[in-house]
């Protein structure tokens, strides 16, 4: 049970018939919006409900559901202490549908939305779900470079292969064999290699060591670093 | 065994909502014209509970639907762990109407409640 499933989830409902739009807040703080209109409109709206919700908490009620049917739309709201999910419906709606599977969604969630800020701002109100169509070669060629746009950690990595390699040879000797070995292998930029192609370079340096019984001990201990990064 | 199952005739009318309900919901009509406030039904004090919800809703109401660029609130219900209020605003008397419940209506009924109003 994490943002991304509960933003789901809340989709899910959405995908109900009639069901025109749906945001989520807890206190001040907005923690999804997708209505059919502008966000500025839906901030507003939120700190309309807002205020409502907190008259309710000053005379200690226990607010679970507000119907509010206008001439155009209907607006629905599941509260659940601080935390009110809220519902735009047209015509179409079966308004007790939604209020069902939107308090079970409530309830299954409960524990997530408890440990929420109510704090403006707190949670991103972006919904990180995104629906992707790749059309063109060359927009999947753009995804996958997104995709691989993180970094590794291999300045740590260098410093603790050129730890072991001091062992054996001179400092200025490791950094220059390292700069070498990166050059021979055409590798540009090693923040960008994957796991097991940092696991391979990083041996690949210590392998340059010739005495076989230095070299297996030397291998003994990257082992143990690579564990500690997970390689 | 022929009595067994009991058939239901199509055009046989449903029990109204506060036979099915018993005495839990009652059914009030509430004037809140400044000057001429009044609340008729069968018990003053869920009366004055049915009227407190009104306004309380209808103050909000009115700011929503001016954000949602909507003309009015036609049918309000508010649920607590206690009650269930409803109400729609009846422009053929000026008042208000609506009930107050003790246990959960569906909105279906509701909306068909108030709708004879």
């Amino acid at each position: 049970m994490d943002h991304s499933s509960l933003i789901t989830a809340i989709a899910s409902v959405q995908r109900l018939d009639g069901v025109a739009g749906s945001f989520l807040f807890k206190g001040r703080n907005a923690i999804h919006k997708q209505m059919p209109f502008s966000d500025g409109r839906t901030l507003d709206l939120m700190e309309v409900l807002g205020e409502m919700l907190d008259g309710y908490q000053q005379v200690r009620r226990r607010i679970r559901q507000v119907y509010l049917q206008f001439d155009a739309g209907v607006l629905l709201l599941l509260v659940q202490e601080t935390t009110a999910l809220v519902f735009f419906l047209t015509s179409r709606a079966d308004p007790d549908l939604v209020a069902s599977a939107g308090t079970v969604l409530m309830k299954d969630y409960a524990v997530y939305l408890a440990g929420l800020s109510d704090r403006p701002g707190a949670t991103p109100a972006t919904s990180p779900i995104e629906e992707l169509i790749v059309a063109t070669p060359r927009a999947a060629q753009e995804l996958a470079a997104k995709r691989e746009a993180r970094v590794n950690n291999w300045g740590v990595l260098r410093k603790q292969v050129e730890a072991l390699l001091g062992k054996v040879m001179g400092r200025a000797q490791v950094i220059a064999m390292i700069d070498r070995k990166l050059n021979a292998l055409g590798i540009d930029d090693p923040y960008r290699l994957p796991a097991d192609e940092l696991r391979g370079l990083a041996t690949k340096m210590i392998e340059v060591v010739p005495n076989s019984s230095k070299r297996a001990a030397l291998l003994s201990e990257l082992e143990s670093v690579l564990q500690e990064h997970q390689l | 065994m022929s009595d067994s199952t009991r058939i239901i005739s199509a055009t046989t009318p449903r029990p109204s909502l506060s036979s099915r309900h018993g005495n839990d919901l009652q059914f009030f009509r509430a004037d809140l014209t400044p000057g001429k406030e009044g609340v008729a039904g069968p018990d003053p004090e869920a009366g004055q509970r049915f009227v407190s919800e009104i306004h309380f809703a209808n103050f909000y109401a009115r700011k929503i639907s001016d954000i949602l660029a909507m003309q009015r609130m036609e049918i309000g219900v508010v649920e607590d762990r206690d009650f269930q209020t409803g109400f729609t605003f009846s422009s053929v008397d000026q008042r208000w109407h609506g009930f107050v419940s003790s246990h959960r209506l569906s909105y279906d009924d509701v909306r068909t409640e108030l709708s004879k109003r």
